[in-house]
């Protein structure tokens, strides 16, 4: 039997009808990420107990089954972590383009075509960063260095440091982690779910250990957990470290010109965007409006 | 149809707070479906964590009697009440011959909705991250 015609063109543009609205404080980055990775631990825990509930149902199908789901998972959650990093990157473009003139807006790549969606919005930071992938640690800490350096100089920020000389000491271990964890999601995207032999090389020499290939990825529910906290206590870190250092090379900026901006008004804008309280010269800014959004 | 139009309870976030730290400061809990909570503290989260938060909001919840009690009316509770509209997240979970319930059917519940928001959420003990977690202090106590 012949199958039905179906046009498919337009079922493919009807899928972009199927959206939700997005939550009002997704437009801060620590909160959105911590939204997302909460939908997807209690995808995953609901799964888990309605099927948990279902006793006809054959083990090992079942496990297979919610095997496959958490390799999918996984990718949310680490996907999640790099929108984070791209939206905080995003949010320090906004907060320093106004008052800069030197060359730290270079090291994004951005083609004039990705930038003409954006002409005529209050996006400059998202059309910079947006086009990126942040799933590199050594180009992360690049992107963030030079965005977050002081006037003319090169910068001595690094967001993930790296064994040596960079700063804190205390946060080097996780450049390596976040490294692994970098790889991990190539093989599930790319590969799905495959080590490769190069992949397996490439962890091999992150993990300093044996890593077996031709494998399919099985994560397991711990493994999840486990890397959505490191994930989790990673991001909290990123923000407080990249809010602090904006409220410091904004407090430089206005040392050198304090007629540019009212450091109040700066210090509220940047304090919001990171949720924490940052004092911009000297003046602490809100870390939040307060009160509880109504559905009005 | 929200908790407002079902049988439920006024309650201060306060008393939810006061609540929390009454099952212990150490005990672990979740959030499923409140899009405000969940932007501010990570899930799952210890309860005096959770506790502190709920007090810094300061704002009314409405919390639902599952036993569909004609009493339930919208009257305003405190913590002493909520030991008795706490369900199991295993509730409705058929036992088969031989078998007992999974690990989380023990886990406590309360479904809730903030005053002026649509949406329900859970409120759900996690027995499990708060057993690992327990361990993971005894093993840090017991290597020093």
């Amino acid at each position: 039997m012949a199958r039905p015609r179906t046009d498919l063109n337009q079922r493919i543009k009807y899928i972009l009808t199927h959206v939700e609205t997005l939550d009002g404080r997704a437009k801060y980055p620590l909160p959105h990420y911590k939204q997302s990775g909460a939908e997807t631990w209690n995808n995953l825990a609901y799964v888990e107990r309605s099927f948990g509930q279902l006793t006809t149902l054959y083990k090992a199908v079942l496990q297979r089954h919610l095997t496959r789901l958490n390799a999918m998972l996984l990718v949310s959650i680490i996907e999640n972590f790099e929108r984070f990093l791209k939206e905080i990157a995003a949010a320090c473009v906004n907060h320093l383009a106004h008052f800069v003139l030197d060359d730290r807006f270079n090291e994004f790549k951005i083609q004039g075509s990705a930038l003409a969606v954006h002409f005529g919005t209050e996006t400059l930071g998202e059309s910079l960063c947006e086009s990126s992938t942040w799933l590199d640690c050594g180009e992360i800490n690049d992107r963030f260095r030079k965005l977050l350096a002081d006037l003319f100089e090169p910068g001595t920020f690094y967001l993930f440091p790296k064994k040596g000389q960079q700063q804190p000491v205390e946060e080097q271990w996780r450049y390596e982690t976040l490294s692994i964890v970098w790889q991990i999601r190539h093989s599930v995207v790319h590969n799905v779910g495959v080590i490769t032999q190069s992949d397996a090389i490439k962890l091999r020499l992150l993990t300093k250990q044996q890593i077996e290939s031709p494998r399919i990825l099985a994560p397991t529910r711990d493994d999840l957990k486990c890397l959505k906290r490191f994930l989790d206590e990673t991001a909290e870190i990123c923000n407080r470290r990249v809010g602090e250092r904006l409220a410091q090379l904004l407090t430089s900026i206005h040392t050198s010109n304090p007629g540019l901006f009212d450091p109040q008004d700066v210090a509220n804008r940047i304090s919001r965007t990171f949720e924490t309280a940052l004092a911009v010269a000297g003046v602490t800014g809100t870390a939040s409006s307060g009160g509880l959004p109504t559905d009005e | 149809m929200s908790i407002q139009n079902k049988p439920h309870y006024v309650l201060p976030a306060s008393a939810l707070a006061q609540w929390l730290d009454q099952q212990g400061a150490d005990l672990w809990w979740n959030v499923d479906g409140d899009s405000y909570l969940t932007a501010l503290i990570t899930f799952p989260c210890p309860g005096d964590e959770l506790a502190a938060e709920l007090r810094r909001i300061n704002s009314t919840l409405l919390v639902l009697d599952k036993s569909q009690s004609q009493e339930a009316k919208g009257q305003v509770i405190d913590e002493t009440r909520l030991d008795e509209l706490v369900g199991r997240l295993g509730d409705d979970v058929p036992v088969t011959v031989g078998k007992g319930k999974p690990s989380w059917a023990e886990n406590r519940v309360l479904y809730l909705s903030w005053k002026d928001r649509h949406e329900e959420w859970l409120l759900v003990e996690d027995r499990e991250t708060t057993e690992s977690s327990r361990e993971e202090a005894a093993a840090k106590g017991g290597s020093r």
